[in-house]
């Protein structure tokens, strides 16, 4: 019988059936593990964990720093997203660093209160870990850099005041000049929140941040289920396309053959898997209205022509790389590139205009504003489009590619 | 044992079975091109906070100032000046900005009626949803706002407590000592300091994915070779034993020059000895690593459906994108967390040179246990 499409389709989808199971359990775990993930996180949130936790190593026999310490940790406003922690030995705040139960810690140099007394003093210094650094690190090191600005402020004015009280003679009756100015420098320190007047509007049209690492994160998956796919695509060679070609199947009908087959795998699992946690979620009322929602706004009806877009940008890599070892490699650092640029990794907002821009044009950006477009409400029509063109293109590119490797 | 001039030659055949395909040479490529992407991403203004300054009158000297001081400063927190406080405020209302700082046009007579005791708000604050974040931003505020803040506190002191009524006086006394200090200094746990360009967020990354391109190069090569272990059978078993750690080591080093290239192209390397040795080392690491599994899991396809799951617990679990600070125990038998870490810390790469020793003998432990060290039965 002269093999056709048809024939050739139906034993690809006798293949990649083949794989449905243990991709489904794969799939399961990467679910379970970023919802795992998720979970830990929110309920690190909820009960007030998030906050960062900064060890302060010195003598606490001072008196002063005692007091310091009490005024941090019960009457300064940055007690609500900053939690001080009291260390009495260097080594045990480096290991507590080490263990990752802190963000970092301050250092304060022996008879440090004695020497800011004198006029001269060793700087304090704020150690972290080694090693790369997240945005909590980055963010809670550019706040111990505006307190220590803050500090060098009221520094040089105390010592202004105290030059003054030498100069003329004056002596207050609460004690040095300096020291007066340096408990109001406290009191307003301390008392900074107030300074802000705090307006909440609400969620707008825009969406919340778990709401768009929801998008995010399942524009992420489907990248690397095309790592997980690589079983699908090991030990396959150009001699079935070559006997395929000559029996009258061309490249172009052999790789859409390939891609339905590869589609039906990716969705059947992606989007049962996604139900059963739905329904799940649902079953045991977790998640907040976010289940619903999903469900309401079409979400996972979204998702196929996401996973089209994503599939056939994952068949033309593999046929680019033409072997499974480079084809995973590919596959990776397409995933985690296009991830991070197009915003599944970090909001697309870390990011400098001109990269949001181009991200947003990628078809990792299309996909996860196309799902975005679904809480909020929106038709998204022309990034549909976008991504049935970026589908369209990349399956002609995988035709081009297989029909030079036929004729190799 | 093989000898060494044997090894070099097995060396250089098992890498011309790499070599020569196109594929492979396109991944190794690709890498400085995803480093440059990355960095280009890090080069221009973004920030983890986008806040915009809003001034209720454009021309108020202090709200400018404070705006400036705003702006100008590099930081995590982008700063976007609005030409008007309704700006500022639609931006966060159409989600265009996280938060808005609105400067009133009397800023600096509020200014001196909070340094005479009134309690008085500075800034109006319009956020969408309050979180620990935008709590976190606003001690940059703070700070910008303190200058004039601690000179209007100054100048009441000087006042009230010091009698001292000339302005000239008053200005001459709080600019006397200007020591510019920096009062806190940053420093790493090992003593060295904090290199601005490493600490960048938008970098950082760049460094994990590589390292983690390393891993999962390492277990691909597990995958490859449990396929095609049968082209070693006519081998002697007895050198036979390293065959798989080569063949891991051999992938994996050769990802490791397109990293190091990457690396050094970006300027993240500060150290080029020390950037060496831990690269081979975590090469090594991954090898053993990827051994372990191979001798775990044995079939190929299981190595296949291993593969996304080790891959998510590397881009969760080691400080990449985020630093989680707990899983501590799953963290440390990836050996991407003891490198990212050990770049930095002498102690880490201790740990490092341990986990690699560890991960050799386990794996020839269970290749002898499970009899995988006869490339047949794989």
């Amino acid at each position: 019988m002269r093999p056709g499409f048809w024939p050739y389709l139906i034993l690809r989808l006798q293949r990649v059936g083949k794989l449905f199971l243990p991709l489904l359990l794969v799939a399961a775990l990467l679910m379970t593990g970023i919802g795992w993930f998720g979970v830990s996180l929110v309920r690190q949130d909820e009960a007030g964990a998030q906050r960062v936790e900064i060890g302060v190593v010195g003598d606490f026999e001072d008196s002063i720093l005692r007091m310091g310490m009490f005024a941090l940790r019960n009457l300064d406003s940055s007690r609500f997203s900053i939690e001080f922690v009291q260390f009495s030995e260097e080594s045990e705040a480096k290991s507590q660093l080490r263990a990752g139960k802190l963000n970092g810690y301050v250092k304060i140099p022996e008879h440090f209160v004695e020497d800011v007394y004198r006029g001269s003093f060793q700087p304090l210094t704020y150690v972290t870990a080694p090693g790369a650094q997240g945005v909590g690190t980055a963010l809670t090191d550019e706040v111990i850099a505006s307190v220590s600005e803050l500090l060098s402020v009221s520094e040089d004015a105390v010592y202004g005041a105290e030059q003054y009280a030498r100069d003329h003679g004056v002596m207050l009756e609460e004690g040095s000049a300096g020291d007066v100015l340096a408990m109001r420098f406290l009191e307003q320190i301390l008392r900074r929140d107030e300074l802000l007047q705090v307006e909440i509007l609400g969620i707008g049209d825009g969406l919340s941040l778990s709401e768009y690492f929801l998008c995010s994160f399942f524009v992420m998956f489907l990248l690397l289920w095309g790592v997980s796919a690589s079983p699908v695509f090991a030990g396959q060679d150009m001699e079935l396309g070559r006997l395929l070609k000559c029996r009258g199947l061309g490249s172009l009908r052999q790789i859409l053959a390939e891609y339905l087959s590869y589609l039906c795998l990716m969705l059947s699992t992606v989007l049962c898997l996604c139900l059963i946690l739905l329904l799940i979620l649902r079953g045991l009322d977790l998640g907040g209205d976010i289940p619903a929602r999903l469900l309401e706004s079409g979400f996972l009806l979204r998702a196929v022509p996401v996973g089209m877009a994503l599939g056939a940008l994952q068949i033309l890599l593999y046929e680019c790389a033409n072997g499974m070892l480079q084809g995973v490699l590919l596959q990776f650092l397409a995933a985690v590139s296009l991830g991070y640029v197009c915003g599944c990794l970090y909001p697309v907002g870390f990011f400098p205009e001109l990269l949001q821009q181009i991200g947003n044009i990628l078809p990792a950006g299309l996909a996860r504003q196309y799902l975005s477009a679904a809480l909020s409400g929106q038709s998204g029509g022309w990034l549909l489009l976008g991504l049935a063109g970026y589908g369209l293109v990349f399956l002609a590119l995988s035709a081009g590619i297989r029909k030079h490797r036929l004729a190799e | 044992m093989l000898h060494f001039r044997s090894l070099l030659c097995w060396w250089g055949l098992l890498n011309k079975r790499l070599l020569k395909r196109p594929g492979f040479w396109a991944v190794l490529l690709a890498v400085p091109v995803l480093v440059l992407v990355l960095t280009l991403a890090a080069s221009r203004n973004g920030g983890v906070v986008r806040i915009a300054v809003g001034l209720e009158e454009p021309q108020s000297p202090a709200a400018r100032q404070v705006a400036q001081r705003l702006t100008e400063r590099e930081s995590v927190l982008e700063t976007v000046l609005c030409e008007s406080a309704d700006e500022a405020r639609t931006l966060v209302e159409t989600g265009r900005a996280d938060g808005a700082w609105l400067l009133p046009a009397d800023l600096e007579e509020r200014f001196d009626r909070l340094s005479a005791g009134e309690a008085v708000p500075l800034v109006t604050m319009v956020v969408q949803e309050d979180n620990v974040l935008l709590q976190l931003s606003r001690e940059k505020l703070f700070a910008a706002l303190y200058p004039d803040l601690s000179y209007a506190l100054f100048a009441g002191f000087a006042e009230s407590e010091l009698q001292e009524r000339s302005e000239e006086e008053i200005r001459k006394y709080y600019g006397i000592i200007q020591r510019n200090s920096r009062f806190i200094e940053f420093a790493y746990s090992d003593g060295s300091p904090v290199d601005p360009m490493e600490s960048s967020f938008l970098v950082t990354p760049v460094r994990g994915i590589l390292a983690l391109l390393i891993l999962v190069g390492a277990l691909v090569s597990a995958m490859y070779f449990a396929q095609e272990a049968e082209a070693f059978v006519w081998m002697r078993r007895r050198k036979r034993f390293l065959l798989p750690f080569l063949c891991h080591l051999i992938l994996t080093l050769d990802l490791a020059v397109a990293v190091l290239a990457a690396l050094g192209l970006s300027g993240l390397v500060s150290s080029w000895p020390r950037e060496l040795g831990s690269m081979a080392l975590y090469c090594t690491a991954c090898a053993g690593f990827a051994e372990v599994l191979r001798n775990i899991l044995g079939k190929p396809r299981r190595l296949g459906a291993a593969l996304p799951l080790v891959l998510l617990a590397g881009l969760a679990l080691c400080p990449i994108f985020l630093n989680v600070r707990r899983f501590r125990m799953v963290q440390v038998l990836l050996p991407t967390f003891l490198y990212l870490y050990g770049i930095r810390s002498g102690e880490f790469i201790l740990y490092l040179a341990g986990y690699t020793v560890l991960s050799w003998a386990l794996g020839l432990i269970l290749a002898r246990i499970r009899g995988t060290e006869e490339p047949g039965e794989a």
